[in-house]
């Protein structure tokens, strides 16, 4: 049989008494058991010789490992005179080996302007206006102009930031409106200072687009052409459900059109395009088009409700297409090609808590389908068109070292691309941030994280990751296993940002946003960049921003919005008002 | 309306202590003072270097290179000096970093799972010392320690040999509590497999020895 076709045992799933008992002969010798399990173990080896036996191994086996403490290896005299010269050579060069602190480089910032889809953010207002295009400009307080905008060089300055001029760049939210979800869409030009201590106005009013979509995502995933995203929300029916919706520009001029667009109004609350609501549901407007069959192989124990499946996306706010149900999405990785012809993510069937696969949607097609077949595969992140997965070496232990494949997303063809853990690779295909390290079966048995080991900045090539050069400390992100992370590259592949999950609860995090000297292989951390901000799980980064939502505050304080915008010597803030539980797009 | 850094988690300035490991700003700043982290290593030297390197001797099976690993776990050591929070919290620290370069450098060489040992260091004839070692390491219960997973073979040494707590053998293996004894756990149940399994052979080899010195007598083995 195929290791791949395998599947793993649950921890409690014991297949008899005498498995039962010798985990918990082993378990005992470290500690006391529960009430229940030594009582259930004391009268289970009352009848059982075979696991009687096994605990008198055990004991042996405890007793001579023990007994090796009376021969221990002496280290060589030297020893110290050695380890002394090491600690002083790293003391020589230990300033040059630091990771570099700096500011910003200069480097041109271009590209197409970011989108951020936040979905819960209430009606946001005052502070900042927004002209007829709906682009955003801050308060002036210095009366100077945004023209004159520069950062205060003394943190201790007046307490009124002055702003930093980063740029016109859309940025966009959704939002609980009176009918339904909308997406918000702003032009940030113009953010505060890491060290502002307040005065710095909120992100306010937006044009509004209203989306086809019911419930509120879990995630949300847009095109890189920002014409569509893929929402992923739990399903009425059992697991989730993923929707593809169709984008309009909310602040661009409308073209005459039969069809709805969303209205350029600058009034938040009277740009919203109001749909049929039929429109919502995918049963309530059958359409020829969802019989397109999908080119390859149906996803298993999903079902599929689709409407208008199109190759060229229309730029109205109805369309909508439901690509896979009956899943359950697994971690955060999801994300489009670079083309933004395909679209993958890792999930389970609802059914079968097991297995594990990753799934492909070419845009165009009825639905997504899977493209493993092993049920221990987890994707990684997109290697141009190339799909990079993830699985355990060893499924069929608790341990395991992970291995890495590139798929051929159309053929599913794979090749071997290393032995690491769901490398983050950069648009150039040159660069990957990967968990160099084991794994170890999740504490409920139905995937895999991180066990020991690190996770840093390699060179990537098509053989996969790289061996690192040079001082790991300036490469690496983390040394502690992360219960998850995401990992996201903006288009220009010199800044990234990474995200950690915090160890109790994997729907918060800590991101941090890097600058990456990509001739020396190294990050840096840059004056004014968010470093471990409390962030919800999804962010997105590009064309010079980085958009997450804070975490409710433990006072009650809701969740806020929050982008970092940089210029090319500059890194600054803005936020907007308290909202709902926000999603950021990925 | 204004940015309110008491709550936007974007407090002045932007970095913050992390969750999951010391505060990143301060150890990138070059800012713990050397000579106190000198005179620190050394005092950690004196106090551990004995079981550290024993540790890793028992994890690699080869004097040389533990001895090696021992001079790099301190020297690393005196490199994140500053990833240290809590003194009293040094040795268990130290037998983290240690179980680091064991763990890399079994997977960078791939030979310690199952290279039989040779009694020979590399490069050079095996010395007295050396060969004094290699028959404490000769027993059946070395060999099967060699068997097991490299991480499994570490939470028993250093749990049972160099007697690290429930929370230290956690924070030295960089996993938690719950997972560190699950570990533990199954390292008992492989060792025990792994040592039936060393007896059985042996038992074979020694009813092939004992066959071949009894002439005219067919050289069976027990299956």
């Amino acid at each position: 049989m195929s290791r791949f076709m395998r599947l793993r045992r649950r921890p409690d799933d014991w297949s008899d008494a005498h498995e039962r008992a010798r985990r918990r002969l082993a378990e005992r010798l470290d500690g006391p058991l529960g009430l229940t399990e030594a009582t259930w173990l004391d009268e289970h080896l009352v009848g059982c010789a075979a696991c009687t036996a096994i605990a008198a191994d055990y004991e042996a086996d405890r007793l001579a490992l023990r007994a090796m403490r009376d021969d221990r290896p002496e280290p060589p005299r030297d020893l110290w005179a050695r380890t002394a010269a090491g600690i002083e050579a790293a003391a020589g060069t230990r300033g040059a080996e630091d990771k570099v602190r700096r500011s910003l480089p200069l480097g041109a910032l271009s590209g197409v302007a970011v989108m951020v889809i936040v979905v819960g953010v209430s009606l946001l207002s005052g502070g900042i206006s927004i002209d007829q295009h709906g682009t955003v400009t801050g308060e002036d307080p210095s009366g100077e102009g945004p023209g004159l905008a520069s950062l205060d060089p003394n943190p201790e300055g007046p307490v009124q930031p002055t702003p930093i001029v980063v740029g016109e760049r859309e940025v966009a939210w959704v939002d609980k409106g009176p009918d339904g979800l909308s997406r918000l869409q702003v032009v940030v030009d113009e953010v505060c200072p890491a060290e502002g201590k307040s005065g710095c106005p909120t992100v306010s009013d937006a044009a509004r687009q209203q989306l086809a979509i019911v419930s509120a995502p879990k995630q949300i995933v847009g095109s890189p052409d920002r014409t569509q995203a893929v929402a992923i929300s739990k399903s009425a029916a059992a697991g989730d459900e993923l929707v593809v919706v169709a984008l309009v520009d909310a602040t661009a001029t409308p073209a005459p059109s039969s069809q709805p667009t969303a209205s350029p109004s600058p009034v938040a609350s009277d740009a919203a395009s109001p749909e049929p609501s039929a429109r919502a549901s995918a049963t309530t407007e059958p359409r020829a088009s969802a019989t397109v069959p999908a080119a390859s192989a149906p996803l298993p124990s999903a079902a599929v409700a689709s409407i208008e499946p199109s190759a060229t996306p229309t730029q109205t706010a109805a369309a909508r297409l439901a690509i896979a149900t009956g899943i359950e999405v697994v971690g955060q990785s999801a994300a489009f090609s670079s083309s933004g012809g395909w679209f993958a993510f890792t999930a389970r069937p609802a059914d079968d808590a097991t297995r594990t696969d990753v799934y492909v949607w070419r845009v165009g097609d009825a639905q997504a389908h899977a493209v493993t077949t092993d049920g221990q595969s987890y994707f990684a992140s997109w290697d141009g068109e190339a799909l990079i997965a993830s699985r355990p070496d060893d499924p069929d232990t608790a341990d395991s070292d992970p291995t890495t494949v590139s798929i051929d997303p159309a053929t599913a063809t794979e090749s071997d691309a290393g032995d690491v853990w769901r490398p983050a690779v950069d648009g150039s295909g040159e660069l990957a941030i990967v968990w160099d390290g084991s794994l170890r079966s999740s504490e409920d048995g139905r995937g895999w994280v991180p066990a020991e080991g690190s996770l840093e900045l390699r060179a990537w090539s098509d053989t996969g990751a790289q061996p690192g050069d040079g001082d790991a400390r300036q490469r690496r992100v983390t040394d502690r296993a992360p219960r998850d992370f995401d990992v996201r590259w903006d288009q220009t592949g010199e800044w990234v940002a990474v995200w950690l999950a915090d160890e109790d609860d994997a729907t918060v995090g800590r991101l941090t946003l890097y600058h990456v000297d990509r001739d020396e292989v190294r990050l840096e951390e840059v004056d004014g960049a968010p470093v471990d901000v409390p962030a919800l799980s999804g962010f997105s980064i590009g064309d010079g921003r980085l958009a997450w939502a804070t975490p409710r505050g433990q006072g009650g304080e809701s969740s806020r919005i929050q982008i970092a915008a940089w210029s090319e010597t500059d890194v600054g803030i803005v936020e907007s008002s308290p909202g709902e539980d926000p999603i950021v797009i990925r | 309306m204004v940015l309110d850094p008491s709550t936007t988690g974007l407090r002045t300035p932007f970095g913050r202590p992390s969750a999951f490991g010391p505060d990143r700003r301060r150890s990138m700043s070059g800012a713990w003072d050397r000579d106190e982290a000198g005179a620190f290593i050394e005092d950690l030297f004196a106090k551990h270097h004995g079981e550290i390197y024993a540790y890793l001797f028992r994890m690699m099976r080869d004097a040389e290179l533990a001895a090696d690993m021992t001079q790099d776990a301190f020297v690393k050591a005196y490199r994140n000096y500053d990833t240290l929070e809590k003194p009293e919290n040094a040795r268990a620290w130290l037998y983290q970093i240690a179980h680091r370069v064991a763990l890399d450098e079994i997977r960078r060489r791939k030979i310690v799972r199952f290279l039989p040992w040779t009694g020979e260091s590399r490069g050079s004839a095996p010395s007295a010392e050396h060969l004094v070692m290699d028959a404490r390491l000769s027993g059946d219960l070395q060999r099967a320690l060699a068997r097991i997973p490299e991480r499994q073979r570490a939470a028993l040494l250093l749990a049972e040999l160099h007697d690290l707590t429930g929370l230290e053998l956690a924070a030295a293996l960089g996993v938690s509590h719950v997972a560190a004894r699950a570990l533990l756990t199954r390292a008992r149940e492989s060792l025990r497999q792994a040592l039936a399994a060393e007896r059985a052979e042996e038992s074979a080899a020694e009813a092939a020895r004992d066959a071949a010195r009894e002439p005219g007598r067919p050289a069976e083995v027990d299956r």
